[in-house]
């Protein structure tokens, strides 16, 4: 089902020319780059600089202005990916982002000899998320689903850059469970009987 | 918090913790049983264990984001060095080896080695307890974070609790020094 959804996705809006209010530029998708939870990823093209962006899709679920809102608040930050704009269709919104030319850090690291080792790029690379995060919370921003996948590398420059604030909360307390990504969740997450809050990032 | 530990790990050894944070999951169940779960699994630095401890813990007793970034901050290497590897545990060494890029003594030096241990074994170098400490050194007050706590444990603790010297190289040894930590 995902795949067929992707494809579908990669059908609609490949070769697609959207223009975009905030930036005051139209932009053409030219290339898929990833799927996430709920919707996917492309490389968007500035049609007359090539200047590329990353064009993220996501279907107008109830709370997805607040990804947006979050997003927006946090842009300013080195570490992490910068929102430039949002154009809300009827069934669908884009966000246009900043386009980070490498991969995410979990297959930085599976695929390139750099980091296993070499504790010098893992503090490197480390200490920028913790940057990240903690301006986030100062933000009163809770990720919630922070992992490797969610942080892109760039080879070039060595930044690091947090992206998907698809399930971030204002919330310092909730008391819904079980968001995110199981892998990496904390065992406060699963004591649904117990204490009725966790803190869920 | 508890995510940023799990993607530390990741990142320091290219490698996934364990699957789901339940009791039900092997890994994670060995982990909350044994204090000596990263000795036994992977070729880390003690501060890199005593961090990772730190973490992982209830959320009371979790050390804070400010706090891990000093700790990351002054960490000299996550790694153990390949004298320590020599005298580690068995599947640490393996776990080295497999990961290639760490710098893991060969295989004939790590079984000379091993011969080495047997031979002065009687002296305890292989006879320590497995639990002690156990409880009550992860989290926060974890003295390991904290700095050279790994020379005072060599210079008082070993000798008082009747292990003996480390032989004539201490650098065949290193882990004795480790140890000084859960005599504390």
């Amino acid at each position: 089902m995902p795949s067929t959804f992707n494809e579908y996705l990669k059908s609609k809006f490949i070769a697609r020319i959207f223009w975009s209010r905030g930036l005051g530029l139209a932009l053409k998708i030219d290339d898929y780059i990833s799927a996430g939870c709920i919707g996917a990823v492309f490389r968007a093209t500035e049609t007359s600089s090539r200047r590329p962006f990353a064009a993220k899709v996501v279907l107008k679920t109830p709370s997805w202005r607040q990804e947006t809102v979050f997003h927006d608040l946090l842009s300013a930050h080195p570490n992490i990916i910068t929102l430039y704009d949002v154009i809300e269709y009827e069934n669908f919104g884009l966000l246009i982002l900043d386009y980070c030319d490498g991969l995410d850090l979990h297959h930085s690291v599976h695929d390139s000899p750099a980091f296993a080792g070499n504790t010098e790029a893992i503090k490197h690379v480390f200490l920028q998320i913790i940057d990240a995060v903690q301006y986030c919370h100062e933000n009163n921003v809770y990720h919630r689903d922070l992992k490797l996948q969610n942080v892109l590398y760039d080879p070039h420059t060595r930044q690091v850059f947090l992206t998907d604030f698809g399930v971030s909360t204002n919330q310092s307390w909730s008391a819904e469970h079980r968001t995110g990504t199981v892998r990496s969740m904390s065992p406060g997450e699963f004591q649904i009987d117990l204490p009725l809050k966790s803190q869920s990032f | 918090m508890w995510s940023l530990g799990v993607m530390l790990y990741n990142l320091i050894t290219a490698d996934s913790l364990w699957a789901r944070p339940m009791m039900r999951d092997p890994v994670y169940a060995s982990f909350s049983r044994d204090p000596r779960f990263w000795h036994k699994r992977v070729p880390l630095s003690l501060r890199t264990m005593a961090l990772l401890d730190a973490i992982f813990v209830r959320e009371r007793e979790r050390i804070s984001l400010h706090h891990l970034r000093q700790v990351v901050e002054q960490m000299e290497t996550f790694y153990m060095s390949p004298a320590e590897i020599v005298s580690a545990d068995r599947r640490v060494q393996e776990s080295a080896r497999r990961h290639g890029p760490w710098t893991c003594p060969p295989r004939e030096v790590l079984a000379e080695r091993r011969e080495v241990h047997r031979g002065i074994g009687a002296s305890g170098s292989h006879s320590k307890p497995d639990r002690v400490g156990a409880g009550g050194w992860r989290g926060k007050e974890n003295p390991a974070l904290l700095g050279d706590v790994g020379q005072r444990g060599t210079d008082v603790r070993i000798g008082q609790s009747g292990y003996g010297k480390p032989s004539s190289t201490s650098v065949d040894l290193p882990h004795i020094e480790a140890y000084g930590i859960y005599l504390w």
